[in-house]
């Protein structure tokens, strides 16, 4: 994994980590659980809880030292902290994420009503939660308005936002005005490029989303925001995964030289 | 005003000069992507699918619940 970073040319990595023993979970939905559960949810929802709480720490701390040790900014990991994960649950993923050395972390689907449990951990491990957008802007507990976002900033300054401006051009919401009103409480950015009114993934450039406006914004405040390729559109796939990434990564490239 | 065609041209010749400054960062000893100040990056699903989505959405290793 870690020679095709290098392969793509990215110092600056955002990864889950490890998930050595990792039982998978039956019937969830996106990292949720569904509207009527399973006994094969229940059962393997608590198998994957008895992980967070038991996993050796010892894969997370080898895992940092492989990044580390190839030179790649490992800054940012992954998680979604599901509606039914209790108080003793959260505190071990972070835990988890202590172990791996990340000070911040995507939320992928983590959801608004869970963010209050979520303070107390973050000021304990010093991790920030960096709320990751979605299209869902019509849901209030969706991470996607920017009335939303906005609310879970105001609940705690631990709070970041990880905005995803192809989701939230997908939901109809403005990214260019969000870094400029919110520049200070965004981690960094996942790019990709889709239709607005919950359109498509495209081929970047072809799609709705201001990734360019929003990448020469950063580059000429001097935001300090990560810009992070997230490949979801594949149309085209004319080459490998690696070599498809290398466009994304150069499509950015060409944006902020010009 | 640059037509999508233009940048195309532009992007492919960025493709020729990254290559050839992720190996001028190597030959410093470590691999930088800072573009203009920006620091450029990856997830890792965007490399390896199968092998984080337990991670990123354990609900479901299927690729249409990845965000």
């Amino acid at each position: 994994m870690i020679a095709d970073y290098i392969a793509v040319g990215a110092a600056n990595v955002e990864y889950g980590g490890p998930a050595e023993g990792m039982p998978r979970l039956i019937d969830g939905v996106i990292g949720q659980p569904p509207p009527t559960l399973t006994e094969a949810y229940t059962k393997s929802r608590k198998e994957v809880r008895e992980w967070h709480m038991s996993a050796p720490l010892g894969q997370f701390h080898e895992a940092r030292k492989k990044f580390d040790a190839a030179g790649l900014n490992w800054f940012s990991g992954v998680n979604t902290i599901a509606a039914d994960c209790d108080d003793e649950e959260i505190d071990a993923i972070f835990k988890q994420m202590d172990a791996m050395g990340v000070k911040i972390f995507c939320t992928n689907q983590t959801r608004v009503d869970t963010a209050a449990r979520m303070i107390a951990p973050a000021k304990k491990y010093g991790i920030k939660p960096a709320f990751h957008t979605h299209d869902k802007s019509d849901d209030a507990n969706e991470v996607a308005s920017a009335d939303s976002l906005e609310r879970l900033l105001k609940m705690s300054p631990m709070f970041m936002i990880n905005l995803d401006i192809g989701h939230y051009t997908a939901g109809n919401q403005d990214a260019v005005a969000f870094i400029k009103r919110h520049h200070d409480r965004i981690t960094h950015l996942h790019v990709k490029d889709r239709k607005k009114n919950h359109g498509p993934n495209m081929a970047w450039g072809e799609g709705d989303t201001p990734i360019k406006e929003c990448l020469r914004l950063i580059r000429d405040n001097h935001f300090p925001i990560y810009a992070i390729v997230e490949r979801e559109y594949h149309g085209s796939n004319d080459g490998t995964a690696v070599e498809e990434t290398k466009k994304d990564l150069d499509y950015m490239r060409a944006a902020l030289l010009s | 005003m640059q037509t999508r065609r233009e940048f195309g041209k532009m992007a492919a010749a960025v493709l020729t000069s990254s290559a050839l400054s992720a190996r001028a960062g190597w030959a410093a000893g470590k691999l930088d992507s800072t573009v203009k100040g920006v620091k450029l990056g990856v997830i890792a699903p965007v490399i390896q699918p199968a092998q984080t989505a337990s991670r990123k959405h354990p609900s479901s290793a299927k690729a249409a619940d990845r965000r």
